[in-house]
């Protein structure tokens, strides 16, 4: 069971801020998305909206066709993971955490969670204060895994885990996914790290939408291009250049848009050096507050 | 484990076709599933399926439905033939291109290599077989 | 779990009254055995010539304004992160409410019974508060409807207190006014004084029942309704534990 989201014209206001402005996308479910975004771009603030924590201040927000806003047919099939304090109080034990999902969650795996939890030994008795940030994020994790709802999303759940919990959780993320497929998005800062999980990226910025891609394509968009400054200030002539560096006479352009094999041979010609870009800067550049992309 | 930058579907299609090339992966053998290879690289299925989707195209691999993908049988041969075609432009001229930039004379280079040819004869004379 | 809006309320109150019962029958227990020692601390000093109680049941009221307070606080947020809808919430909150404050109602009034039949056997008068709706034990009906409005009007106070806190926004003025308006009005209704510094200005001794009910009723609802208009799109916050 695969959901689809659909958001147009989204807005969201609160006291002087406006968090989402005109946001329109749509994604096809039964994939993993990365939902990327600086500090402040929105990323909280639509996934908040997508799971019902918030009503859209304007536009519109449907899940697999229909309202998410108190509409207790899609929000049961949404599980949103955020911070700790979402699940149960300071004082509650992790067990008792675990009981009150099972009880408010129809689809909840119960024997699922029993599991993740042994496995990554996160203490049972503890109360959720007492647990490590670390703790606290891989349990979150484990609430998103054993909600089983066919609209998982992430938000920056991993704060704290290091990395061999990370990569043991995505591990099981993408195990569990591929056994039963379900809409999952991400939203993270670790881009290069997560980006391999993804089918397709959505970026935002300051509440809009930058891109929505496969990050395949993506990635694929980008190249640095090494060489003399002329021979390289030739090249990109008439290109989209997010980013130029010089050391002496040497420049160093990061251009976007893709470049076909004809293009290659001329740069090659020309005495240039093609290299990839990470999908890291990329992001950094086509975010930038001065407005990413020429 | 991928180099994080280039397109990953480009570099599963690319190892492919090396262990084709060399022999790890022989015709008609069936390679890993998508979600085993997915699940071995940390990576996202679609992606290991956008690289045997592009191995189909090239006629790398085949599909038989509901069982997985294989090699097909002629992808060595077909690979082997496609870099002989790119050899010279490919290998051989940016060589070249090297030699001339740190300066070696092209003689040494011609002569270099005429002696691994001797080398080679001298194997073969001893009877032991050159793949 | 089955779809219909119904059958969900029922499931979360019930789920909420297996959990809390228990907990609200030993809290009584243990409020029993306090009032005991009590009595017995103050006749060791004077002679009694009051219930005792009734004057502790009527801080009960404060036990249930923070279960009001806890449940939009704490909980309303978990049931919203786990994919409940906040009428869903509210609906199953109603229900646990009034069934938990007929218990608790319930054992209260048994409690007086209980005290009046020990201080009968004590030769000790059994005098009641007099702005209560009954002057007796034995009026089981009406002694039970005063402390179940008590506690339904209390809880309903910590809800939206807690409902205005919560969602800030400058709501936090207009609940604390709501609520003491609650507590004036619905004082006279009930014979308990709101809180201590607010007298009675009326007589309630003079009110019919039905007067006074419909007193309870005016308190009571705008306090729900105001709840209600609060809660069905309040925002969730992140809370870092």
């Amino acid at each position: 069971m695969t959901l689809g989201i659909e958001v147009a014209g989204l807005r969201l206001r609160y006291r002087d801020v406006t968090a989402l402005d005109d946001l329109s996308f749509t994604l096809p479910g039964g994939r993993i998305y990365g939902l990327l975004g600086r500090n402040g771009s929105g990323k909280t603030s639509l996934l908040s909206v997508l799971a019902g924590f918030r009503k859209a201040s304007g536009g519109t927000v449907l899940v697999d066709g229909q309202p998410v806003f108190e509409n207790p047919g899609i929000t049961r099939q949404v599980c949103l993971i955020r911070e700790t304090g979402d699940i149960g109080d300071r004082d509650e034990r992790v067990g008792e955490a675990l009981h009150t999902a099972s009880r408010l969650r129809p689809g909840w795996d119960g024997d699922y969670a029993d599991a993740l939890v042994d496995r990554f030994e996160v203490p049972r008795h503890k109360k959720l204060g007492e647990l490590s940030l670390g703790q606290r994020s891989t349990l979150g994790m484990i609430f998103g895994l054993a909600a089983r709802t066919p609209l998982t999303l992430f938000d920056e759940s991993h704060l704290g885990m290091d990395a061999p919990s990370r990569a043991a959780f995505h591990d099981e993320l993408l195990a569990d996914f591929m056994a039963r497929p379900r809409t999952i998005v991400v939203s993270t800062h670790l881009i290069d790290e997560l980006s391999p999980l993804f089918e397709e990226v959505v970026i935002i910025d300051a509440g809009r939408l930058v891109l929505q891609e496969e990050t395949e394509a993506l990635r694929a968009r980008g190249a640095d291009v090494t060489g003399p400054a002329e021979a390289v200030d030739r090249f990109v002539a008439g290109r989209t250049v997010l980013r130029e560096r010089q050391l002496g006479r040497t420049k160093s352009a990061m251009v976007y848009g893709g470049l076909d094999e004809r293009h290659r041979r001329q740069a090659r010609d020309a005495g240039l050096d093609l290299g990839p870009v990470a999908l890291q800067d990329l992001f950094v550049h086509l975010t930038q507050p001065s407005g990413g992309p020429r | 484990m991928f180099d994080d930058r280039s397109p990953i579907y480009r570099q599963i299609a690319d190892q492919v076709k090396a262990d084709v090339v060399s022999g790890a992966l022989d015709g008609d053998e069936q390679v890993m599933s998508t979600n085993q290879y997915a699940a071995y690289y940390r990576i996202n299925p679609a992606t290991v399926a956008k690289a045997f989707q592009q191995l189909v195209d090239e006629q790398v691999l085949y599909k038989k439905r509901g069982i997985g993908m294989f090699v097909s049988p002629t992808a060595r041969d077909a690979l082997r033939a496609r870099r002989r075609e790119h050899f010279f432009s490919d290998v051989v001229d940016p060589m070249v291109a090297e030699a001339r930039a740190v300066g070696i004379p092209l003689g040494e280079v011609v002569a270099r290599i005429e002696h691994l040819a001797d080398q080679d004869e001298q194997a073969r004379r001893a009877g032991r077989e050159d793949r | 779990m089955s779809d219909r809006a119904e059958d969900r309320t029922w499931s979360i109150a019930r789920l909420l009254l297996v959990t809390h019962l228990p907990f609200l029958l030993l809290c009584w227990a243990v409020f029993a055995a306090a009032v005991l020692v009590v009595t017995i601390g103050i006749d060791l000093r004077v002679t009694i010539s009051q219930s005792v109680w009734d004057p502790a049941a009527s801080i009960v009221r404060w036990f249930a304004l923070g279960y009001g307070l806890y449940f939009v606080n704490r909980m309303l947020p978990v049931y919203v992160a786990h994919g409940r809808t906040r009428h869903e919430f509210l609906r199953s909150m109603a229900v646990f409410l009034l069934v938990a404050a007929a218990m608790v109602a319930a054992l209260l009034t048994f409690g007086l019974a209980l005290e009046s039949v020990l201080y009968r056997l004590m030769d000790w008068p059994h005098r009641i508060p007099a702005e209560r709706l009954f002057d007796s034990a034995g009026q089981y009906p009406l002694v039970f409807l005063s402390y179940w409005a008590m506690l339904v009007i209390w809880a309903t106070i910590g809800l939206l207190l807690a409902a205005g806190f919560y969602r800030s926004e400058g709501w936090e003025l207009p609940v604390i006014l709501l609520a003491l308006a609650m507590v004036m009005v619905t004082g006279y209704g009930i014979g308990f004084n709101g809180l201590p510094f607010l007298g009675a200005v009326v007589d309630v001794a003079d009110l019919p029942l039905a007067g006074s009910l419909a007193l309870c009723l005016a308190g009571l609802l705008p306090g729900a309704a105001a709840t209600w208009a609060l809660v069905r799109d309040i925002p969730i916050r992140s809370r870092v534990v």
